[in-house]
């Protein structure tokens, strides 16, 4: 069994990742204007996470950060949020029949995560009457910049540390024997 | 171990997913909150922005100066046309400088003779950008004046040049101003010199777009825009920018104020003029003493 120590050091890493993500977005470089939208990092750390690790992503963890990012980046409140919670349970629940998933099936999987997160953030902006919604080709290009960038973040956590159990190994939480 | 392992099997799945329903409720009953109660929610925001913002002010100074050292670096390499253009405009600028300094003097005598009051409009609060937006669809700074610094709602920010958005949203110590670029932003402005009215409204592109204008033929690409200070919005006759025709031949306005770069905004003290909504009273000479008999005592003891 991993020791516990270890996963705390995750938990905090991916706390620091998520608030180093938000801290860049922050920074005033001026908005791209005219440019492609920048990926949406922290929705791609945590579906990479919750896929490999999911103990290293606890709820109480993802929850609150998610919540600091709408807070700061304008974005109305716990929407998005809610958007990540739900990819991220479908994921989790998913994880324990994914043993060997080969990465074409993971990224066909996120794809889909994505294009289902965004149409739901649009829509529930739509049905909220959300006055000036963001243009929908914007959004395109954001879902499509996540999912460029989602393999780089994966191969990032790889090398970080956070990989699929071997089998026979088992996480903090006694399961998957 | 096997018998807490199928404890954890019993109780612990569906308790996790009865905490994540219960989370999940509470995450739209958050949403609903923003969007019903906006205002409410929204100071509750400034003030989760106002704690947080400022506290990471010693990192964001760092990391602005270097990046901003990146964005110029592209320049060193045509540094000395730059050095030479430079100086030319320095030479033309001193002129107007000296210009300026006479022309400052005279109107300060001017003004000295005529008691004049100056408007207190004209007065402002100088803040630095702390931060961005962050998001790609909004168009947002963070300045670190607030209410401390008697910063409120609607006020008007400018960069040295031109118009560059409204306070909106005020913490204790910081306050968000949102640009002309936004695309919630709609600001009405008059068209220089043509006299015309019309609304800018932001688009997120850089340029945002001129509506409602009444007769769009007697409005030509550099034509001057500045505020309008209808609706009270913002005092009249502030720099905007100048009007451009985009590809779709539609009217825009590309902005005096660098809102790629801004670095310092001065937030304008705007006092809303008084209204005069009473008609003037008349002057009357003081009632005259009732005529005829003296009113009974009896009468106005009982009254």
């Amino acid at each position: 069994m991993m020791a516990p120590r270890a996963v705390w050091g995750f938990r905090a890493l991916f706390a620091a990742l998520a608030l180093l993500a938000l801290f860049f977005a922050l920074l005033p470089f001026g908005p791209g204007e005219g440019g492609v939208p920048g990926p949406e990092l922290t929705f791609c750390l945590v579906c990479a996470w919750v896929l490999r690790r999911p103990d290293y992503v606890p709820l109480w963890l993802v929850v609150p950060v998610l919540l600091i990012d709408d807070a700061l980046l304008m974005r109305p409140l716990g929407l998005w949020t809610l958007i990540v919670l739900v990819v991220s349970e479908y994921l989790r629940r998913r994880v324990d029949h994914a043993e060997a998933l080969p990465f074409a099936a993971e990224m066909a999987q996120i794809t889909g995560c994505v294009a289902v997160a965004f149409a739901l953030n649009h829509l529930a902006l739509a049905v909220l009457l959300v006055e000036a919604p963001p243009p929908v080709a914007g959004q395109a290009l954001h879902a499509l910049a996540t999912l460029v960038f989602y393999p780089v973040v994966v191969v990032l956590s790889q090398l970080a540390g956070v990989r699929r159990l071997a089998p026979g190994e088992l996480d903090t939480m006694g399961t998957r024997a | 171990m096997a018998r807490t392992r199928s404890a954890h099997e019993i109780y612990g799945r569906p308790l996790r997913r009865l905490l994540v329903g219960l989370l999940c409720a509470a995450l739209v009953g958050l949403v609903l909150f923003w969007r019903i109660d906006n205002p409410r929610a929204e100071r509750a925001r400034a003030a989760v922005v106002d704690r947080v913002v400022p506290e990471m002010g010693w990192m964001l100074a760092p990391v602005t100066w270097a990046g901003r050292l990146v964005q110029d670096f592209e320049g060193y390499t045509r540094v000395y046309e730059q050095n030479q253009e430079l100086r030319r405009e320095l030479q033309r600028m001193s002129a107007w400088r000296e210009a300026a300094i006479q022309l400052e003097q005279e109107n300060a005598r001017l003004l000295d003779l005529n008691k004049v009051r100056l408007s207190p409009e004209l007065t402002y609060v100088t803040g630095v950008v702390l931060t961005d937006s962050g998001s790609p669809f909004r168009r947002s700074v963070l300045l670190n004046v607030g209410a401390r610094d008697g910063i409120r709602d609607g006020w008007a920010a400018m960069d040295g040049l031109g118009l560059v958005g409204r306070i909106a949203g005020v913490g204790e110590r910081s306050a968000r101003v949102i640009l002309l670029t936004d695309g919630a932003s709609r600001i009405p402005v008059t068209i220089q010199p043509s006299g015309l009215r019309a609304v800018l409204s932001g688009d997120t592109t850089a340029a945002p777009a001129l509506d409602f204008i009444e007769v769009p033929e007697d409005v030509a690409a550099g034509d001057r825009v500045v505020t309008s200070g209808d609706a009270q919005v913002f005092p009249p006759d502030l720099l905007v920018g100048q009007v451009v025709r985009d590809r779709n031949g539609r009217l825009r306005v590309r902005l005096a104020a660098d809102t790629g770069r801004l670095e310092y905004l001065r937030v304008l003290r705007a006092r809303p003029a008084e209204p005069i909504d009473t008609p003037g009273e008349l002057i009357l000479p003081p009632a005259p003493e009732p005529e005829g008999p003296p009113i009974p005592l009896a009468l106005q003891e009982g009254g």
